[in-house]
């Protein structure tokens, strides 16, 4: 079976139309780039399967309102899938709880450590933070999200968010020195 | 603190390189499960008019409700007929005359004495109880027959079997008895309210 090629306006029309196999041909475009973000939230493949699941499934259904004039394709599918996986990491338990600090400690992490490790290890490490602070350290760290925006989407205060952040690099750190002896 | 360190750029970069699981078969079969589940509730909501079909499965149901009344009402009608049936005119003289009690539920009646009451056209749970006389307790060892027959109690004033009678209730009440109530003030009658002009006087 041959695959048909679509190109970007056929590809979106087509799913428009609710054409199954436009839709089909849509997901595997997108699957690397969507997988990708989604292991981010998740602590195992089928974390992630879930979360890819119920984006792309978001995505069908709404594809009529997306708006080529507030932002690119890539960039609204990226939007979903994080959002998908915030729901995701917020229904793990232990989520909710409220911190607030008012000086945020800066622990300083071994650069050189982690430039030695492979990307499954150092996903590994991200895995085992408390669900919130892997959160907000992958929102962060690899999204380049604020404290604000982090805020706003997890519904915490930015105080909250910088203490997780600080959590999260206290963790890192402690498991780069545990992995290091 | 806003700004990103470097190890956060050497996560970042690893993060991107992070092999994928060959999961997109798996995954596109959820999917196309879910899109397959929704196009029901699309064609449902989209008002096909009255050509669509009607989702399938509600006849059973409906016929279900349609029988079970038809039972239930074909049961309380053939239930009120036969209780209807049952009732027959009681003659007086089966009927103990005695001012304190004029019947007692007797459930323990022998099947002789059951059956004869049932032919009898009477009902079959509720029998008149007979009362007997220190006359027929005396003839009770007599007639050993356990036929059921109403006797009229020998109720005279100097009676030692006197059952003891409640006293009569008295309800304590403030109002008034009964009775047309008399309008305004005793001695005074609607002449007496009669507005009569002054006559003028002339001389003031």
């Amino acid at each position: 079976m041959q695959a048909v090629e679509y190109n970007m306006d056929e590809l979106l029309s087509g799913c428009v139309a609710g054409n199954r196999n436009v839709q089909e041909a849509f997901y595997r475009h997108f699957y690397s780039f969507a997988m990708t973000i989604a292991l981010r939230y998740s602590r195992d493949e089928q974390d992630a399967g879930d979360i890819m699941t119920n984006a792309f499934l978001k995505i069908f259904r709404n594809i009529r309102k997306y708006d080529p004039s507030k932002g690119t394709l890539h960039s609204w599918i990226r939007r979903l899938v994080i959002n998908e996986g915030l729901d995701h990491i917020k229904s793990r338990k232990r989520f909710s709880e409220e911190v607030e600090v008012e000086t945020v400690a800066d622990p300083e992490i071994n650069n050189v450590a982690l430039q030695e490790m492979g990307a499954e290890e150092i996903m590994n490490m991200v895995k085992r933070l408390p669900p919130a602070t892997h959160a907000v350290f992958v929102m962060y760290a690899v999204e380049g999200y604020n404290h604000r925006e982090i805020g706003e989407k997890l519904n915490i205060s930015e105080g909250t968010s910088k203490w997780h952040l600080s959590e999260a690099r206290k963790a890192l750190q402690k498991q780069l020195e545990h992995l290091k002896y | 603190m806003d700004q990103k360190k470097p190890y956060e750029q050497t996560i970042t970069s690893k993060l991107e390189a992070l092999p994928l699981p060959n999961m997109a078969d798996a995954i596109w079969a959820r999917i196309e499960a879910g899109l397959d589940s929704d196009i029901p509730g699309d064609d449902d909501d989209g008002g096909n008019g009255p050509d669509a079909p009607r989702p399938r499965g509600w006849k059973l149901p409906v016929s279900f409700v349609i029988i079970g009344a038809a039972i239930v009402t074909v049961f309380l009608l053939n239930k009120n007929s036969s209780v209807r049936d049952n009732i027959s005119p009681v003659s007086p003289g089966e009927i103990p005359v005695s001012t304190n009690s004029p019947a007692i539920i007797q459930p323990a009646t022998p099947p002789a004495n059951r059956q004869q009451n049932q032919q009898g056209g009477q009902s079959p749970g509720i029998t008149f109880a007979p009362r007997l006389s220190s006359q027929d307790s005396l003839n009770a060892g007599k007639n050993d027959s356990l036929a059921f027959v109403p006797i009229i109690p020998n109720v005279s004033p100097d009676s030692s079997l006197k059952r003891p009678v409640s006293p009569p209730i008295v309800v304590a009440t403030d109002t008034p008895p009964p009775g047309k109530k008399s309008k305004g003030v005793k001695g005074v009658t609607d002449d007496d309210y009669k507005i009569v002009p002054a006559k003028k006087d002339s001389t003031r």
